[in-house]
């Protein structure tokens, strides 16, 4: 399944910004990661995640680093400070959006048996 | 064609620029080549990488990075196609690198594009009001010049006065630049003055010519249109337009190549300067016929100055005006030298006839005004257009038309100030557009102005509300940017500023005399002089004027035989007749003002003391009013 673009480019900077609170990480291993991690549900294309890396590099909440001690050149990313701040803040708010909507029945509440039972 | 539009992003970004930053290596291409990708990945990031149009530094980061990326994606075991597809979109990627990385820039450079955008907003604003004020047009739709001729034009031919005064000025070429007598001899010269026997013999020398200035000054009209450029006068009137003949060359000559771009107010005003010169050829003529005992041509002396008054006032202008005052004054002074020192010499008929005279002429300050006020709209109409309702846009012809202005401009005030003209007058365009108070603001602004002064000159001296610190004029001393912006009103209004003052300074000179040759009568007709001026009226005088300044009765003081009539100046205190220390005026004091042109010398500089009285007539041994009388000697 994958996520409308519209919703994707709210929860992509978080998602990325969660994998990269384990640790640095480079391009390809964060596409592979979040396909990996979401069951391919915030795959994104590379058209977009390397846009989207910049972006967060250009407000400061990531930094990179270019290794080029391997056997090919990569760019590292890691999460700053403030990164970690709007991470935590994303975070939040994302419960609070999930709360929400669960509380109007979004997911669906598994039905209740007679015996009040789940 | 897309390669070709491209151009100027591609020579932004070229290695020539990387060089003179002082960079090296960063061939991006290569960074791509040395991958060792397929040639289609290889395209594909080539063609990514070129579509951000970002700097060079910029691009070699992001052709590395996307190179290592399907690198580590080739490594997983992917093919080249798999790995295309999911890249996406090559141009979506390019525009979102290009965005995301520009957002990363350093802080100086996203000010220097606000600056930037900024600026070209400001420039295409500027050249789009450029190009509004260029499509605008001047409506000239009044002749003022015409309007300021009329009362020349329509006196016939046989009854014009300057051709009399043309021959007579002509007969007595004498060795200065302009026809005429030469100047040492054309000062209102007394018969106790050291030049007096000069003067006296000049004008015994050239009788015919003064006999023909006496008969001009008694026709009815002067009949002289005036122009601004020299072609429009008369090829024998060229010579009295106030230049050296040496000057009168064709370099020097004010020609017009098109007449509808001639200025009322330059227009060029040669018998003002005649006139004056005339009316003392006939004052100095008048004194000699009255040491002579000849009465009655020194009557028709004293007769013909006066009409030369009213004859130089055919054109109406403040400066018109002002000459006449001269010329009255002039008239008046000789009137006081013969009843001071010759005072039997006319008949009470003949001075009757001369009280009559004075009485019946006044000068036309509102005229003048009006005329003023032609001049300034004559220059509005010239630099704005006209949309019926009292507005308008400035014109591209309007900074030429400012710029000869500034010679009026800065006789009134002093300064230097400059309108640009030519190509930088070209690019200023817009600017002054801007900045030049429009149409209706400059018109209302003048009007104002003129509504004061004519408020003004209606209202008696003691009825005035003037304060030295309250000019009636804006003078945009402290704010020469508003001198710029209210150009037009610096350099018109100020003609008009005086004018009251003037008005009432020539009315209480008019006053003295009436009452001097009253007093004459009644000392004829009684033996002695009266206790009280109130006394002369309504036999001697219809009615006794008041004193200017204060609007109370003026003051009579008796000092043996002789009489002296004065105002209790500014002052506004009987100082027993004594003229202010000094004599002289500051004529930048409003208040002080009125007390001082009877003792102004002209000179801004002189010290002003208000201490004293005017003193608007005397026959105490001296010298004529407006050079002031000292009666302490007297006493």
């Amino acid at each position: 399944m994958k996520i409308e673009r519209e919703l994707m480019r709210g929860a992509g900077p978080t998602a990325v910004l969660q994998l990269l609170a384990g640790g640095e990480k480079y391009g390809y291993e964060l596409i592979e990661a979040l396909s990996r991690h979401s069951n391919g549900v915030l795959a994104m294309g590379q058209s977009t995640l390397y846009p989207l890396l910049y972006n967060l590099e250009a407000k400061d909440l990531v930094k990179s680093r270019l290794d080029e001690s391997g056997p090919r050149p990569r760019r590292y990313y890691r999460l700053t400070a403030k990164g970690q701040r709007k991470l935590a803040a994303d975070t939040k708010q994302w419960q609070a959006l999930w709360e929400s909507l669960r509380s109007l029945g979004i997911p669906p509440q598994p039905a209740r048996t007679a015996g009040g039972a789940r | 064609m897309i390669y070709a539009r491209r151009v100027p992003c591609r020579l932004g970004y070229t290695r020539i620029r990387d060089a003179l930053r002082g960079r090296t290596s960063l061939d991006w291409r290569q960074a791509v080549a040395t991958a060792d990708l397929p040639a289609e990945i290889s395209d594909l990031i080539r063609n990514t990488v070129r579509r951000t149009r970002l700097w060079r530094s910029e691009k070699i980061d992001v052709a590395r990075e996307l190179a290592a990326h399907f690198q580590d994606g080739l490594g997983t075991g992917r093919t080249p196609q798999q790995l295309i597809h999911s890249f996406g979109d090559p141009r979506l990627a390019a525009q979102l690198i290009r965005r995301a990385k520009r957002c990363g820039r350093p802080l100086a450079w996203h000010v220097g594009r606000g600056v930037g955008r900024m600026m070209t907003v400001l420039v295409i604003a500027y050249v789009a009001v450029g190009l509004y004020v260029l499509s605008a047009r001047p409506s000239i739709k009044t002749d003022y010049l015409a309007i300021f001729n009329a009362r020349a034009f329509a006196v016939p031919e046989a009854e014009r006065a300057w051709p009399l005064y043309r021959n007579a000025m002509n007969a007595m070429a004498g060795s200065g630049d302009c026809p005429g007598p030469p100047n040492p001899v054309a000062h209102n010269v007394h018969w106790e003055d050291a030049g007096w026997s000069e003067a006296e013999q000049f004008v015994m020398q050239h009788a015919a010519a003064i006999a023909l200035l006496r008969e001009a000054g008694r026709r009815a009209a002067l009949g002289l249109p005036v122009w601004p450029e020299d072609e429009s006068f008369a090829p024998e009137d060229r010579s009295f337009l106030g230049r050296p003949s040496a000057a009168n060359a064709d370099s020097q000559r004010r020609t017009f190549p098109d007449l509808k771009d001639r200025l009322l107010c330059e227009t060029q005003l040669p018998q003002t300067e005649l006139l004056r010169r005339a009316s003392q050829l006939l004052a100095i003529d008048a004194r000699r016929a009255a040491l002579a005992g000849n009465a009655r041509i020194a009557l028709a002396d004293v007769l013909a100055q006066s009409g030369m008054s009213r004859q130089v006032q055919e054109a109406p202008c403040i400066s018109c005006a002002l000459v006449a005052g001269e010329i009255l004054a002039s008239a008046y002074s000789v009137v006081q030298n013969v009843l001071t020192d010759q005072r039997e010499l006319w008949s009470d008929d003949e001075l009757r006839d001369l009280a009559r005279e004075f009485v019946q002429f006044d000068i036309d300050w509102g005229r003048a005004i009006e005329g003023q006020r032609n001049m300034f709209y004559d220059v509005v109409q010239r630099i704005y257009t006209d949309d019926d309702d009292g507005g308008g846009r400035f014109v591209p012809g309007g900074m030429r038309t400012l710029s000869r202005l500034v010679p009026r401009y800065q006789t009134w005030k002093q300064r230097d100030y400059w309108w640009p003209t030519g190509k930088a007058g070209f690019f200023a365009l817009p600017a002054a557009d801007l900045y030049i108070a429009s149409r209706a603001k400059m018109t209302a602004m003048y009007e104002r102005h003129l509504g004061r002064v004519n408020r003004t000159l209606a209202t008696p001296i003691w009825e005035w509300n003037l304060s030295p610190h309250q000019p009636s004029v804006p003078s945009f001393d402290d704010q020469p940017w508003q001198a710029y912006r209210h150009y037009l009103v610096s350099v018109f209004a100020p003609a008009t500023e005086r004018v009251p003052h003037m008005a009432e300074y020539r009315r209480g000179q008019r006053d003295g005399v009436l009452i001097g040759i009253a007093l004459e009568r009644y000392r004829r007709e009684h033996g002695n002089w009266p206790a009280s001026l109130s006394e002369l009226a309504p036999h001697w005088l219809p009615a006794l004027p008041v004193d200017r300044i204060t609007g109370k009765p003026l003051h009579l003081r008796v000092l043996d035989d002789r009489v002296l009539v004065y105002s209790e100046g500014v002052d506004r205190d009987d100082d027993g007749g004594r003229l202010p220390p000094g004599h002289a005026g500051n004529h930048e004091t409003p208040a002080a003002d009125f007390a001082a042109p009877i003792f102004w010398t002209g000179d801004p500089t002189t010290e002003f003391a208000n201490d004293g009285d005017w003193v608007i007539w005397s026959t105490t041994k001296g010298r004529e009013p407006s050079n002031g009388h000292r009666v302490e000697s007297e006493e």
